[in-house]
């Protein structure tokens, strides 16, 4: 008497599922770009206002510096008077018409000595790499 | 009998492609974009450095002492311009009252000395000063001028406002 007539559940259409995440991995892959260093040393970027934000990612050195004034470029942790060595090999490696506008892209630890820094960059303008730039976060304004 | 109706095939009903996984599939390609790329902007302060063999100390003579704005970054953080015993707690301001009351703002020059306990930190936000500060007198050379702001500008108009105001700053090493 009570016994209730068995319903039939619709099945939920997931047919679209698979477009949408689709649209959702093309979202990432547009606006992501590959992660090639690998960075080993700690560092936090000083704070700047109306930073520039670099634009031409293909001729691009990374440095990294931090606070013991240990010295990463690329992948690779090296000694400060082995840069321009470094630096330049880089650069062999890289499109020769992409070569003048090779940039590199400082980031120092916000409590690194200026010695140290002015040490790096005496190297870097040993080899010829005088396009620098000074990464740093936004800083929010109140 | 021979059946020649090649036209009406019996229709046939084509079996639907399982596309569950598809889902399935794609999520694993999202969540392997997602571990191995970053998002992070590279933003910061684009410089030029000088080269190391056309390193030319100028004579600063007497007529271009006014033209010259002494600025040195101590080991305490702060600015010290033109040999001031007390350090300037708005740089930028000075820079820009600096600038615009030299005579000759062609031939301008900051001049930059960093001693060597000072923190990157505090020289990145001298340096991000002074370009706040050229941004400042540009933005106002272009308003007086062309009374638009300076990214409104043709790029000759730009040019002329740069020529006016050209960055120029030294740093001693």
């Amino acid at each position: 008497m009570f016994k209730r007539k068995k319903r039939d559940m619709p099945e939920l259409n997931t047919a679209a599922l698979p477009d949408l995440i689709f649209t959702i991995l093309f979202f990432f892959i547009l606006v992501t770009h590959l992660r090639s260093v690998d960075v080993k040393l700690k560092y936090q970027l000083p704070e700047g206002q109306k930073l520039t934000k670099m634009v031409d990612r293909s001729s691009i050195i990374h440095v990294y510096v931090d606070a013991l004034g240990q010295v990463q470029i690329e992948n690779a942790l090296v000694e400060i008077d082995q840069i321009p060595m470094v630096v330049n090999g880089y650069k062999k490696r890289m499109p020769q018409e992409s070569d003048s506008e090779l940039q590199i892209s400082f980031k120092a630890d916000r409590t690194t000595k200026m010695a140290v820094i002015t040490k790096v960059k005496t190297e870097l303008r040993k080899c010829g790499s005088l396009k620098i730039n000074y990464s740093a976060t936004e800083k929010k304004e109140n | 009998m021979w059946d020649f109706n090649f036209h009406k095939k019996r229709s046939r009903k084509v079996p639907m492609l399982n596309t569950t996984s598809t889902a399935d599939i794609s999520f694993i390609l999202l969540v392997f974009f997602l571990m191995v790329t970053s998002m992070d902007p590279d933003k910061g302060l684009p410089r030029q450095l000088p080269k190391l063999d056309e390193e030319k100390i100028e004579k600063i003579t007497e007529i271009d002492k006014s033209n010259v704005l002494d600025i040195v970054l101590k080991a305490d953080g702060k600015a010290y311009f033109a040999a001031e015993e007390t350090p300037e707690n708005n740089p930028q301001q000075r820079i820009v009252h600096f600038l615009e009351s030299c005579p000759q703002p062609k031939k301008h020059v900051l001049t930059l000395s960093i001693e060597d306990d000072a923190d990157y930190n505090d020289y990145f936000a001298l340096q991000n000063k002074m370009i706040l500060a050229y941004r400042e007198v540009r933005e106002r050379f272009a308003q007086k001028k062309y009374h638009a702001d300076y990214l409104n500008l043709n790029s000759d108009q730009q040019a002329i406002v740069k020529q006016q105001y050209p960055q120029r700053i030294a740093e001693k090493y």
